[in-house]
């Protein structure tokens, strides 16, 4: 005799069990993908920037370690709409300081030389970073002949309002690289002596990365504390350059 | 039932709850995955399997809470139940995806070691809106692994049905995690209302099912109560209120009873299954055995034994019919001891 009652170690299912399953079963199997689509459709939106993760690329230009180690690009190496000037970053959460104060203690300086170096590129808001990848390894050639000049600078006051945040993340490596979810990496990415940056909305500045004065160690305590805090950072700086723009909090 | 521990039981009925499980699992997560591509195709691999693990879930964390009070309310749904630690697996899989890639995006590779910055990169813990919500997250996962480690039934076993229950009941404070978790961070960045509607509806229908199931529990307890009581028994229904191979429950002197009617006779042991505590009393005699409505354990109505060679036993109680009614006692035989029983 067929029982009635369901028995879950029997290979048959009651013919009520069934209908009761099929009623719930069935709606939900349709709900399920609208819930999804809905969910997807109203996340903020990502940005455009790119991380190319697994893609080493070759990048030639000079090299300065003032006020943060950047290159100054061939225009052969610069992507169309983007800035000469770009930002080194260390592998992973790490600014480029100790690589290439490490480099320059086995090599020598080359401050101001033309280097050759291998990168991962990030790239956006007409922005462009190189992180160094393979460490030391990513250094591939020197140009000793020429020295070039340090840049002038025309230092400016200028006031800000925006928000904090770490620019490799921001810039690419992730998807969103600002606000709450992102809070603890953009910590660690600046503990970790990635420079700060001030993301300036409805001006023609896009971002200005917070410098430290040569020869100073200027502590990141300050910039944590603004990270975590959610108010629009309003501030007077003097901008330091003219290509990629660096700030030192004014001095009261 | 089974005498030995295998990792799975397999039988047809949980085949098909597997097949069915995955075919939800599967519709939501490429679904979730299709959408985030087509809305928004610039979002990284990372990006997408923590939140398509994470949406997996949350979404089996709802289903896995609504199972219960959704049996108690109508026993038709009793399948889900049957292989609910399955899907609990299944659920603490996919945390542990959306935990461990969170881990490693957003606290490896740098200038501390991984816990060390989950706890105190962010120690705004005594402001709610900067609250480090991922730590939620993290004791919410312990809980979801120590359910999982010990989902099997050599632990039940072991640990003993009170205990195990005892751990297993976590998952609500792991919901409750789970909960604050979403609220205090994605929730925080993506804040549209509708998302916030969403999350206190899934709150209201867990707990709405769940005061529902308890109603209807206290409602039926409290129609049983002003019991005529005699030389220690107490009148609890006539004969014919118990329908044939099934019983009825009695909550007497703090004593959960089931009596059951069989063969022209009635017996009456302790409500509860050894296995997992589930409602014998709502189960059934089959094979002249009463078999738990969960998962199927079956005792011998004359002495709460289970049959050779399984080992589980209940109490039973000494029961009288006197002109149709029916008295129980509700002093508890040891467990296992044999009552001759009532012929009606």
């Amino acid at each position: 005799m067929k029982s009635n009652f369901y028995i879950g170690w029997q290979n048959d299912t009651p013919d009520r069990n069934k209908k009761a399953l099929k009623a719930l079963l069935i709606p939900l199997f349709i709900l399920l993908p609208l819930l999804a689509g809905l969910i997807v459709r109203y996340e903020t939106e990502f940005n455009d920037h790119q991380f190319e993760l697994g893609t080493l690329r070759e990048f030639q230009g000079i090299y300065f370690n003032s006020p943060r180690p950047v290159l100054l690009l061939d225009p052969t190496f610069v992507p169309e709409g983007y800035d000469r000037e770009a930002l080194l970053l260390g592998f992973g959460k790490f600014g480029a300081d100790p690589t290439m104060k490490a480099l320059e203690e086995k090599e020598g300086r080359f401050e101001g030389k033309r280097i050759r170096l291998r990168g991962t590129l990030l790239k956006g808001d007409g922005k462009i970073l190189i992180e160094l990848s393979e460490g030391k390894a990513s250094l591939l050639n020197v140009e000793r002949s020429i020295t070039y000049p340090m840049r002038q600078t025309t230092p400016k006051a200028v006031a800000l309002q925006g928000e904090i945040i770490d620019p490799k993340c921001w810039f690419g490596a992730m998807k969103p690289g600002e606000g709450k979810v992102h809070k603890s990496c953009a910590i660690r990415c600046i503990s970790g002596g990635i420079p700060p940056v001030l993301r300036v909305k409805k001006t023609a500045v896009t971002s200005i990365i917070f410098s430290k004065e040569k020869g100073t160690k200027t502590s990141m305590k300050p910039f944590l504390n603004l990270l975590l805090n959610p108010l629009p950072f309003k501030g007077k700086f003097t901008i330091k350059t003219d290509g990629m723009l660096y700030a030192l909090p004014q001095k009261k | 039932m089974s005498v030995t521990y295998q990792s799975v039981l397999w039988n047809a009925q949980k085949k098909r709850y597997h097949r069915y499980m995955w075919l939800g699992i599967f519709i939501l997560l490429f679904s979730f995955i299709g959408f985030q591509l087509y809305f928004h195709p610039t979002v990284t691999l990372e990006t997408l399997i923590i939140r398509s693990s994470s949406m997996v879930a949350v979404s089996l964390l709802h289903f896995i809470l609504i199972i219960g009070p959704l049996c108690r309310l109508n026993d038709a749904f009793l399948p889900l139940l049957y292989n609910r630690r399955h899907m609990g697996v299944t659920l603490f899989f996919f945390a542990a995806l959306h935990g461990i890639f969170s881990l490693i995006q957003f606290h490896s590779l740098g200038n501390t070691s991984i816990l060390e910055s989950l706890f105190f990169s962010n120690e705004k813990y005594l402001q709610i809106s900067q609250f480090p919500f991922q730590v939620l997250g993290f004791f919410a996962l312990l809980i979801f692994f120590l359910m999982a480690a010990t989902s099997h039934d050599f632990w039940l076993k072991n640990l003993g049905p009170k205990i195990w229950k005892s751990l297993h009941m976590l998952v609500y404070l792991a919901y409750g995690l789970v909960i604050m978790h979403v609220a205090l961070g994605i929730l925080q960045y993506d804040s549209h209302p509708g998302y916030w509607i969403g999350l206190v509806m899934g709150f209201l229908g867990v707990g709405g099912l769940h005061l529902s199931a308890g109603l209807k529990a206290m409602f039926k307890l409290k129609a049983k109560q002003n019991q005529l009581k005699e030389e220690g028994f107490f009148a609890v229904c006539t004969v014919e209120e118990i329908e044939d191979n099934a019983a009825k429950t009695f909550f007497i002197e703090n004593e959960n009873i089931a009596v059951f009617k069989y063969e022209n006779q009635l017996s009456a042991v302790n409500n509860v299954c050894r296995h997992q505590i589930g409602p014998l009393g709502e189960g059934k005699i089959v094979d002249g055995c009463i078999t738990c409505p969960w998962h199927g354990y079956q005792y011998q109505p004359h002495n709460g034994q289970s049959p050779p060679p399984f080992s589980e036993k209940l109490t039973t109680y000494y029961l009288k019919v006197i002109k149709n009614t029916v008295w129980v006692h509700p002093k508890p035989n040891p467990e296992g001891t044999a009552v001759e029983p009532v012929k009606i």
